[in-house]
């Protein structure tokens, strides 16, 4: 069973944020909520990079070590996903991402018991496939159709990279021996603890 | 000498004994050290939830903690190590997740996921006042050294100031592009600034509430900020795992810290300001000197993060609080780590084997907030025993929302069916319990058919 993983090429991200535009299209994602953003480091100063950041689905995910109602689970291909169900929007998970992930909508009772919401890697949720219920909760099962991620599959410049992580990485590793510089892989040790990094 | 013990009755008499004192004796051992959290007298236990926030006295003989079980509980701390619970401060309308003294012990703020601010009165244990206006959770709270001005950070990407003396808000300092995680008050009580996810530290004029600069683009959200002593320095951790120190003389950051794999939630930084500690969601907390930034202890707890922090006021013990319901204070100096590490062990919700459908309903669903025992009142949501046939709003000791109280509701297998069918925002509308949903039918069954035989 391949490993999914996302991969950012910080040499080839322009910021141009269409990962971002179309990834709240696929899925209809609300206002106020962003499954992708793009952050710039040292923006404005020499040096200046930037990164795609979701989810990266980490092997070892900490949002699931500190939910306290145990809501998140891994599917055999590695990617990490939660039961809205379940959910009670406490934003413990968001503290615990190293990637800043979960997001929370500002709908509830008190203000901000909203579920949780985040990444899905195009797959879905726990509700049946295609259905109603899960495009709803979780937005488009494109992994069920046999696709990759949309935001790696509309990057202009194939910075951002999705799918099994053996081949992402050899991509990548072609990628900079070609160039002969720049490992910008950010995340992908801290994602991935164990594999080959940058 | 075992097959000597063996050749006679004697002998299989005394082996047995033996041998069931050491089964016996280790059984104790194993079931005292997963106890040890909540038998340690210098721990602080008494809450129903997982611990999010802890401040200290400026005396250091005082504790306050806030809780996803909705409650704020006020500590006092012993010399002998034996730490007692004063009061319960449980008029929250959501879990607490900061608490700060208003700059005695008589006086203090707690606010939480209901975005309101609340002051309280320790020596009448009154609520003095409800401060309203965030329109999403409150994460970070600070007070200016006179006691007369408050500061709130939310989720509503704002900071708020509030006069303590007026009871009145004073203003809303809107500037972030993400929610706002962390602030802090000068001295003066004339800037205040703010730490935000959108990754920048920003400085703001209490005077005439304008974003005056940002000091610091991160790039990554900021989750945490103290002060060093004399508030020249602003200690920060962020989303990303950095611990660093940004200099208000200089602009600049004038220290990073060892980073931490997963992000920075606590940061502590004791009272004469020779030590400074952080904490992550990595479990792990480093603490540091200053004096020549040397990290003089490295503690690893094994389960879980670490939310928040405190020195004792002797620097020789930290109170952290993580997942468990109660706060461990442990000893720094000196070393004294291995009593003090927690085992991972299965929490309350979490799915365990041989359980039936609706066990495991209520294992998942309902444990972290309800009990089923009577009188059992220190969790998020009432306790559960004697359920049916008792009128929504009526247990005696719980703190409901006003949507409770005015219900009408009989709780009955059909009412809980339709809770969990439709959902509490239509059944209970303005409950505090969050939007949970059943959706198969048959789960539902299993979990009413298992409350009608463990709430009796």
């Amino acid at each position: 069973m391949a490993r999914m993983k996302f991969l950012c090429d910080a040499e080839r991200c322009i910021e141009c944020n269409a990962c971002v535009t179309a990834c709240k299209n696929e899925h209809e994602v609300p206002w106020g909520i962003n499954r992708r953003r793009v952050v710039t480091l040292s923006d404005g100063k020499p040096g200046e990079r930037s990164i795609s950041v979701a989810c990266m689905h980490c092997s070892d995910a900490p949002c699931m070590a500190v939910c306290p109602v145990d809501c998140f689970y891994q599917t055999p291909d590695g990617v990490v996903l939660h039961n809205k169900d379940l959910c009670i929007g406490c934003g413990y998970c968001f503290f615990a991402c190293p990637f800043g992930a979960p997001q929370y909508p500002q709908a509830g009772n008190f203000g901000s018991r909203g579920k949780m919401d985040k990444c899905t890697f195009c797959a879905g949720g726990p509700d049946a496939d295609h259905s109603a219920e899960e495009f709803k909760k979780y937005g488009r099962n494109r992994m069920a159709e046999g696709k990759l991620p949309i935001c790696a599959e509309m990057c202009s410049t194939k910075a951002l990279l999705a799918g099994d992580g053996n081949i992402v990485s050899n991509i990548y590793r072609e990628r900079v021996v070609g160039r002969g510089f720049g490992s910008g892989a950010w995340g992908w040790g801290r994602a991935y603890p164990g594999s080959v990094s940058n | 000498m075992i097959a000597h013990l063996m050749n006679s009755w004697r002998g299989w008499l005394a082996f047995m004994t033996i041998f069931l004192f050491c089964f016996a004796a280790t059984g104790m051992l194993s079931m005292a050290k997963s106890e040890t959290g909540k038998t340690n007298p210098a721990n602080l236990v008494g809450h129903g939830g997982p611990i999010k926030a802890i401040s200290i006295s400026v005396d250091g003989q005082a504790i306050l903690t806030g809780s996803f079980d909705y409650s704020a509980i006020l500590w006092q701390l012993d010399s002998l190590g034996t730490n007692k619970l004063v009061r319960r401060y449980n008029d929250h309308d959501g879990a607490v997740n900061a608490v700060e003294f208003v700059t005695d012990k008589n006086h203090f703020l707690s606010a939480g996921d209901d975005g309101s601010i609340y002051l309280w009165d320790t020596t009448s244990d009154n609520l003095l006042f409800r401060f309203n206006g965030h329109q999403a959770k409150v994460l970070s709270l600070a007070v200016s050294a006179n006691g007369k001005l408050a500061a709130s950070a939310s989720w509503d990407r704002t900071v708020r100031l509030w006069n303590l003396e007026g009871l009145e808000p004073v203003s809303i300092l809107d500037g972030h592009k993400g929610p706002v995680n962390a602030v802090l008050i000068s001295d003066n009580g004339q800037q205040v600034f703010s730490g935000s996810y959108d990754g920048t530290i920003i400085k703001w004029s209490a005077t005439t509430s304008t974003l005056e600069r940002t000091l610091h683009r991160h790039g990554w959200g900021i989750n945490v900020m103290k002060w060093l002593p004399e508030k020249q320095q602003i200690l920060f951790g962020t989303i990303n795992g950095d611990v660093q120190i940004f200099d208000l003389k200089t602009n600049t950051i004038s220290k990073i810290l060892i980073p931490h794999q997963r992000p920075v939630l606590a940061l502590a930084v004791s009272r004469d300001g020779k030590f400074l500690a952080s904490g992550g969601g990595d479990g792990i907390i480093r603490v540091w000197k200053t004096s020549d930034w040397s990290v003089v202890e490295e503690l690893h707890s094994s389960f879980g993060p670490v939310w928040s922090m405190v020195f004792s006021q002797d620097n020789k013990k930290i109170f952290y609080v993580g997942l468990d319901d109660y706060a461990i204070a442990w000893t720094i100096s000196p070393r004294k780590i291995d009593t003090e590490v927690q085992g991972k062990f299965p929490r309350r919700f979490q799915k365990l084997e041989n359980m039936s459908l609706g066990e495991r309903q209520f294992a998942r669903k309902c444990s972290i907030c309800h009990t089923l025992k009577p009188g059992d009142q220190n969790r998020a949501g009432p306790s559960l025993f004697g359920i049916f046939g008792r009128v929504a709003g009526t247990l005696k000791g719980y703190n409901y929302s006003a949507g409770l109280l005015d219900s009408k509701i009989v709780w009955n297998e059909d009412t809980i069916d339709q809770l969990f069918a439709l959902g509490p925002q239509h059944v209970t509308p303005g409950s505090k319990m969050p939007l949970q949903k059943i959706a198969q039918e048959d789960k539902r069954t299993a979990l009413i058919k298992f409350l009608k035989t463990n709430t009796q």
